[in-house]
């Protein structure tokens, strides 16, 4: 983790949801005792199906939920102190502007906020906004923008106070190619500047992209968490597609197949093919993917952990 | 500096604004619901008979409304010929309000009125008249005492000043009739400086 | 001071942003042209009239404005929660239960005090100043401002549904103005629960109806402004520390 400590982290925390059903109050589990350490200066990637408890864990990391049991911390201290809340920034997965204003003045009243003023709030914003693609000029309520410019605005607000940590909840979902594209050159340019990005996704061959590590969370429970090479070997090379030299059926000449077959079968597969005549070509390994972990890794935790 | 509380017989009407602070504004109410029934054809019809009820009911929730006494109780002499029920009516205006010497000038006036001194009534008749707010309806009651009294002249000072300044028809119409019995044409009254007060 | 100052100056802005000030001043205009009708009903009372109306149309707005306010804000912090991108910035939950009390107070006020002005230059332009009720009854208007403002942050905070809190906020209006009746209601309760409950919530609720100077007979004296706004300021503060303490652990 380095001397200064990972950029957040979770100790057995614990978080319990009540609805009301049937005029009784019934507990449903948010998050349930998750340990995770995440270190500076890394795109990490939260994973799992909806309803394991992603964006409950998200809100305990921005502090906008308490947990019942267990710690928080981000950079080293609690996140209920004013000068850390001031370190981070958080992106929603929509937009939660009040669209009665207009972006540089809600801007400025996030700054204010985080304890900008003066000329240095007026050039963030500028920087803020240019970041984010957004000229500063158009004075319109929110209520004009598109979900695009929306989402740029958010954008900006969490640029605003240069935050050390960035936890953003599904950020290119919602997004045209160009926008995905743009977002991951963003997220890529803020950890070479650094900054700790924290995402949850149902991106996975985005995340398996640009992520340094991952967490997959099933049922409220963090059950697997590593770099994505780590996880990515424990996958394994289960399926294996060959290139075969055989006759064509019913025909006289030759022809090449693909035959995608899985780890298991492979021999019998080859022993099947030589019986026939054909010549095998090629054998190639597939690599399984961060879907494919994601997947297994949810069917080992066992049932009730799919939405 | 607090409305006093209201009377016991004081009905659920009162009672509920003068629970939620609205007693001003519901009296307000209750002296519109005065003023058209004045103006309806069943207050000519019944003789005026819910005025004494209605203009108590007022008084009731605001008892500093000196107008709704004064107005009610002209009313009631003058034009219903009710004069127990007018009197009571001061005499409740000048117990709320003891520094309300228009009240006492009213007290005053019914009294000559029912002593027959028209002198002395008329005296206090034209005090009453000059104040601002006194009801319209007391100009007419000032001229037709100057026409009792032999006086046809300030009658008809009277009725070029109704003629001038009020615009309601009844009241020209009033007013017209009344020139006609001594032969005056009321157009004669539209080339002076109309006075300020108007309606 | 400066992270309450930066909630309230945010707060201040979306509500005078929002269709809240835009709806009570076209409420107030509608009530000063309803008022100049009715004095024409009224003869030979005409400035009566038109002061009560005007007058109650300011107390009022002093009542709505907050409670309306409170509710937008509650329907876009919670419904649409705009309140995730403040509770990640500096400024704690106790600090927003303070900023957001003085932004909905702030806004309350003005949208208040726009009427007030827009009387006294009627009043100006018709002749009719000086009026001796007017500043009594503004000041009084501000009370209420500060007390239900402080209230409408607190329901907002412990509720979960703005159609709820709109509910509780005009139910604690309502017997705030009755609370001179309460004790009389407690003494004939015919059940034994209900005296004291009656009394508790006598204690509990403001007492509004001293805050309606326009009844009086005589234009409220120094002493008692400032007794009620000594009341409102010390009701406002008990208020804005048992929001802070709700909003301290809840979940958003």
């Amino acid at each position: 983790m380095g001397v200064m400590g990972p950029a957040f982290e979770l100790a057995e925390a614990s978080k319990t949801y009540y609805t009301w059903r049937r005029l009784r109050k019934t507990p449903v589990t948010g998050v349930r005792e998750v340990s995770l350490a995440v270190p500076r200066g890394v795109i990490f990637g939260l994973l799992g199906l909806n309803g394991a408890g992603k964006t409950t864990t998200m809100k305990l990391l921005v502090g906008i939920m308490h947990p019942d049991a267990g710690a928080v911390r981000v950079l080293g201290g609690d996140v209920k102190d004013p000068g850390i809340r001031a370190r981070i920034g958080f992106l929603p997965e929509l937009p939660y502007l009040p669209l009665q204003l207009g972006a540089v003045e809600l801007l400025r009243c996030y700054g204010r906020m985080s304890g900008l003023a003066g000329t240095q709030l007026e050039s963030r914003v500028s920087t803020a906004l240019e970041t984010a693609g957004l000229a500063r000029g158009r004075p319109d309520p929110l209520h004009t923008f598109s979900k695009g410019m929306l989402q740029r605005v958010a954008l900006a607000q969490v640029l605003l106070h240069e935050p050390e940590v960035i936890f953003a909840d599904e950020p290119m979902s919602g997004l045209d190619p160009a926008g995905v594209h743009e977002m991951r050159e963003l997220l890529l340019r803020l950890k070479a500047a650094g900054i700790t990005v924290c995402i949850n996704s149902h991106q996975i061959a985005e995340v398996e992209r640009i992520c340094d590590r991952v967490g997959v969370m099933a049922a409220g429970r963090l059950v697997r968490e590593g770099a994505v090479g780590e996880l990515l070997a424990l996958a394994g090379t289960r399926r294996y597609r060959l290139v075969v030299l055989a006759k064509v059926p019913g025909g006289t000449g030759w022809g090449i197949e693909d035959i995608e077959v899985g780890e298991d079968a492979l021999a019998d597969v080859l022993q099947s093919q030589r019986a026939r005549g054909a010549r095998v070509l090629q054998i190639i390994a597939q690599r399984g993917s961060l879907e494919d972990v994601l997947l297994e890794t949810i069917r080992q935790a066992g049932p009730g952990h799919a939405s | 500096m607090r409305l006093p509380p209201l009377p016991p017989s004081a009905g659920l009407g009162a009672r509920i604004p003068a629970a939620l602070s609205l007693r001003r504004s519901a009296a307000d109410r209750m002296w519109i619901d005065t003023l058209q029934y004045c103006g309806d054809v069943s207050f000519v019809i019944d003789r005026g008979r819910r005025l004494f009820r209605l203009s108590n009911a007022t008084t009731d929730l605001d008892p500093g409304f000196e107008e709704a006494y004064a107005f009610g109780a002209a009313m009631l002499m003058w034009q219903c010929d009710r004069p127990e029920e007018a009197a009571a009516l001061l005499r409740k205006g000048i117990a709320y309000n003891p520094g309300a010497v228009k009240l006492k000038y009213y007290l005053a006036a019914f009294t000559f009125s029912r002593l027959k001194d028209l002198a002395r009534e008329i005296g206090v008749l034209e005090v009453l008249v000059r104040d601002p707010g006194a009801p319209f309806v007391l100009r007419r009651i000032l001229a037709n005492a100057y026409e009792k009294q032999g006086r046809p002249d300030r009658a008809a000072a009277i009725w070029r000043l109704i003629w001038l300044t009020d615009r309601n028809p009844s009241e020209r119409r009033w007013v017209a009739a009344k020139c006609a019995r001594y032969g005056i044409d009321p157009a004669r009254f539209e080339s002076a400086t109309p006075p300020a007060r108007t309606r | 001071m400066r992270p309450d100052a930066a909630v309230a100056r945010y707060v201040f802005r979306l509500l005078l942003r929002s269709r809240l000030a835009v709806l009570m001043l076209a409420a107030g205009l509608v009530l000063i042209v309803g008022s100049f009708v009715l004095t024409w009903l009224t003869p030979g009372t005409e400035r009566r009239t038109f002061l009560d109306v005007t007058y109650l149309g300011i107390e009022w707005m002093a009542i709505l404005a907050p409670i309306l306010g409170s509710t937008i804000l509650q329907i876009q912090e919670f419904d649409q929660r705009t309140l995730w991108l403040i509770l990640v910035r500096p400024p704690g939950r106790a600090s927003f239960a303070r900023g957001r009390f003085l932004g909905l107070a702030a806004s309350s006020a003005c949208i208040t005090l726009a009427c007030g002005l827009v009387l006294a230059g009627l009043l100006a332009v018709t002749g009719g100043l000086p009026e001796r009720y007017l500043g009594p009854v503004l000041v009084a208007a501000l009370g209420e401002v500060l007390i239900l403002s402080a209230i409408g942050g607190l329901v907002t905070f412990l509720t979960t549904s703005y159609l709820t809190s709109l509910l509780v906020q005009l139910g604690i209006v309502i017997l705030g103005y009755l609370s001179p009746v309460l004790p009389y209601l407690a003494r004939k309760a015919t059940v034994p629960l209900l005296d004291p409950l009656i009394r508790a919530v006598y204690w509990v609720v403001p007492h509004l109806s001293d805050f309606a100077v326009r009844e009086f007979t005589e234009p409220a004296e120094t002493w008692y402004l400032a007794a009620l706004t000594g009341y409102a300021v010390l009701y406002a503060g008990v208020a804005v520390v048992v929001s802070m303490l709700a909003f301290r652990r809840r979940d958003v």
